[in-house]
């Protein structure tokens, strides 16, 4: 079982819309895939369609198990299941701070239920708390989705300093380029600058896409309706690129 | 707790007002429709459906199936050709794993058309009020198809209900609205290659030529012997047809095996029958028999080819091919012949003249019609099991090839004996006692074999010989084979006393004797 985790210090940067078109591709591929929503904002849960059941809790989530496998429901997809989020997950920084080990807790609780998934995507919340430093250690691919702007490539930056001061683990950090405007020079020169300089960056770029806009009002994937956009594309290239990365 | 996967309405009309009915508590959307027709083959003898196998071929991809029966998950696929095959082996497959598997199970069987199938599915989504997809169901129908594309009236119908993980409530709701509506439960679909049979009037096991007669306990031994005579002619006569288009050797062999169980029969328990039927059925049997030596002779040739090739080195594989390219040659006229005998209305009048016979109640004044069949078959068993000890113990390393084929002869008349009078005695013991035959049959009937194909490589050789031309190749393989048949016709007859000895054993007495009664041998 993999794990790929969508993360960002910045919000509002194109996670959630890559954490389900990703874990989707996976899963029409023929990977046993689980969407992992650990956002409490739960977009990728409503994107679904799915209503987390009334026992799920932080506390659930961080104990694993069978009692956390009876969370999971299933989604309209072949092969993508989703754990869902809900509100009671702002308090998962307490709940981890309350227990041992806890910057590993997410991790263990996920290999619980690695009978059962060839694949983890999941979806974090953005800003620098105990939770992202759980969802860093989780991941096998730390995948940063950056907007092509100078403020974004900034906290990019931060977020390998901050990996990087608190001796948290390096080699998975990856980035892409997310709600690229082609039409304006400084989102091209740097998306282009970027691309020369750091390896890091996957060469599939995301455009900013009404399609993608879409998913809200269509509570789906953009795969299940829409494939020839040129958002779509990009995701499917991206999908490819980071399967050589991680299998 | 997990729930039924199908459910059954009768027909499709019912499944329609099911599915309204669902549509009333849930968002039902459809999602798709599949067809699929298919056309099922099977050996005459069932050997895939007894190995929980089903061989489809489908029309559209081309293609060929092998599923399991209880689960319908697939063992097999490959492309298929276009035609209309009345049979094919499994060497007539492309190689690869479908025909490997056929090999294994169908052996030297061909398949056969055994009637087509359609199928179809329609995929139905059940939502909840977020448009969330909480359960499937797919609406199942077969039907059988005749070969010419219309419809038989042979189909079913039911919905297969796939809860999702998660939503276990829903599925539940959705299975009580099954319920509620009539449907039956139940674990799995019947296979639709069933209704494809049906059409062709078969149904899976309807054939076999082991198949033991079950007779009552009290039965008088004339009716047990018409039992046994009937069940032979049944299986003599299902198998004409498919000796008639020659499709593959078994047919002529079952029947055969089937006509000299019935002389068998005849010869074996006399008295029971007024002495002009036992005279004129034996002597009309053994003529219809005769007339398929032939052909059946040249069949068990070149079902050896494999063995042979397998006997000698690879440099002489060339001289083989002649052979039996010759060897197909007079098959064909051999057929010929065979059919114009067994299509003669004389015949046909003998089958139905002893069935005739054979169906007319038993009111017969033979002097042994009456008595109890079980004790005239425990009597005929114990006179046979003792004979077989006495010859058996007179062969010796010395003794010439001809006292093992009567004893062979003298085993094969035990076996039939117990085939017909099996049923009378207590399976069990009567299975060991059978078990403890077997090797000995074994050995005898390889030794026969292995005699029989001496001869006749023998004679081939000797012809071959005084035929002007005959290529070096072809005598240097006979010659060749003519040793290697008798190197392994001698180390099958050293088998012999051992085998022998575990049957004319002490504890093998003591249950001949409480099987057969009377006393045995002596210790
Ligand atoms: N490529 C894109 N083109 C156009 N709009 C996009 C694109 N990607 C995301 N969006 C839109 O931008 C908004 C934020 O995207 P998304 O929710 O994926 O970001 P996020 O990083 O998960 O945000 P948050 O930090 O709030 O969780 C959404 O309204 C989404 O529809
Ligand atoms: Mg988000």
């Amino acid at each position: 079982m993999k794990v790929i985790a969508l993360y960002n210090i910045k919000g509002g940067v194109g996670k959630t819309a890559a954490a389900v078109n990703l874990a989707h591709l996976a899963a029409s591929g023929g990977k046993r895939t689980l969407l992992c929503d650990l956002d409490p904002q739960a977009a990728a849960t409503f994107y679904l369609r799915v209503r987390a059941g009334k026992r799920h809790s932080a506390k659930r989530l961080i104990r694993g198990g069978g009692g956390l496998d009876r969370q999971i429901r299933e989604s309209d997809f072949p092969g993508l299941h989703l754990l869902p989020a809900k509100l009671g997950f702002r308090n998962l920084d307490l709940k981890l701070d309350a227990s041992k080990r806890s910057r590993k807790r997410l991790a263990e609780s996920l290999r619980s239920l690695a009978d059962a998934y060839d694949l983890v995507v999941i979806d974090a919340p953005p800003n620098i708390t105990l939770l992202s430093e759980n969802v860093i250690v989780a991941a096998d691919l730390l995948l940063c989705p950056v907007i092509p702007t100078t403020l974004s490539l900034r906290t990019w930056d931060q977020l390998d300093r901050f990996l990087r001061k608190e001796k948290l683990p390096r080699d998975g950090l990856r980035a892409f380029f997310s709600m690229a405007e082609r039409r304006k020079k400084l989102h091209a020169s740097t998306v282009h600058e970027t691309l020369d300089s750091d390896p890091r960056f996957f060469s599939a770029v995301i455009p900013m896409s009404a399609a993608v806009e879409r998913m809200g009002p269509e509570r789906a994937p953009l795969f299940a309706y829409d494939r020839r956009s040129a958002a779509a594309r990009a995701f499917q290239d991206l999908w490819t690129e980071i399967q050589h990365v991680l299998f | 707790m997990s729930l039924p996967a199908v459910w059954w309405p009768s027909d499709e009309e019912f499944a329609r007002r099911v599915l309204a009915d669902v549509r009333r508590r849930f968002t039902v959307v459809t999602e798709g429709r599949e067809t699929v027709a298919a056309q099922c083959f099977e050996t005459f003898d069932w050997r895939l459906w007894e190995s929980g196998l089903v061989l489809a071929r489908t029309a559209r991809p081309a293609r060929w199936l092998l599923t399991r029966v209880d689960d319908r998950s697939t063992v097999a696929r490959e492309m298929s050709g276009k035609g209309n095959p009345r049979r094919i082996f499994s060497h007539g497959f492309p190689p690869g794993a479908l025909r490997d598997r056929l090999r294994d199970v169908c052996g030297i069987r061909a398949v056969l058309p055994a009637g087509r199938y359609r199928e179809s599915r329609e995929f139905f989504a059940l939502c909840n009020g977020d448009g969330k997809i909480v359960c499937r169901l797919v609406l199942e129908k077969a039907s059988a198809t005749e070969p010419r594309g219309g419809k038989v009236p042979l189909s079913a119908a039911g919905f297969r209900l796939t809860p999702l993980k998660g939503y276990s409530r829903e599925a539940r709701e959705a299975a009580a609205c099954l319920a509620e509506m009539g449907c039956r439960a139940s674990g799995e679909s019947a296979h639709p290659a069933l209704l494809a049979f049906a059409s062709v009037d078969r149904e899976p096991c309807d054939y076999s030529s082991k198949a033991r007669v079950d007779l009552p306990q009290a039965i008088a031994a004339a009716d047990a012997c018409r039992r046994i005579h009937l069940f032979s002619l049944d299986v003599a006569e299902r198998n004409l047809p498919g000796i008639s288009e020659d499709l593959d050797t078994e047919f002529l062999h079952d029947f055969r095996v089937a006509l000299r169980r019935s002389r068998s029969a005849l010869s074996l328990v006399k008295g029971v029958f007024p002495p002009k039927v036992e005279k004129r059925f034996g002597k009309d049997l053994a003529k219809i028999q005769r007339a398929t030596n032939r052909l059946r002779d040249l069949d068990v040739h070149l079902l050896e080819r494999e063995a042979f090739e397998a006997l000698l080195p690879p440099e002489l594989h060339a001289g083989l091919e002649g052979l039996f390219r010759q060897l197909a040659g007079e098959r064909e006229q051999a057929l010929r012949r065979c059919l114009e005998s067994l299509e003669r209305p004389a015949t046909s009048e003998i089958l139905r003249d002893w069935r005739a016979f054979l169906e007319l109640p038993a009111d017969s004044a033979a002097p042994r019609a009456r008595e109890p069949a079980e004790a005239l078959g425990r009597k005929l068993l114990r006179k046979r099991f003792r004979r077989i000890l006495k010859d058996g113990r007179a062969i010796g390393a010395k003794t010439p090839d001809a006292a093992l084929h009567k004893l062979r002869l003298q085993v094969k008349k035990l076996r039939y004996l117990l085939e017909f009078f099996g049923s009378l005695l207590p399976a069990d013991e009567t299975a060991s006692f059978v078990k403890r035959f077997r090797k000995l049959q074994n050995i005898l009937g390889r030794f026969n074999d292995l005699c029989n194909q001496e001869t006749w490589v023998r004679r081939r050789l000797e012809a071959a010989e005084a035929k002007e031309g005959t290529s070096t190749e072809l005598a240097a393989s006979l010659g060749g084979l003519l040793s290697e048949l008798g190197r392994a016709r001698s180390a099958e007859r050293a088998k012999f006393g051992r085998a022998f000895a575990r049957l004319d054993d002490p504890a093998v007495r003591a249950r001949a004797k409480a099987l057969f009664g009377g006393k045995e041998g002596k210790g």
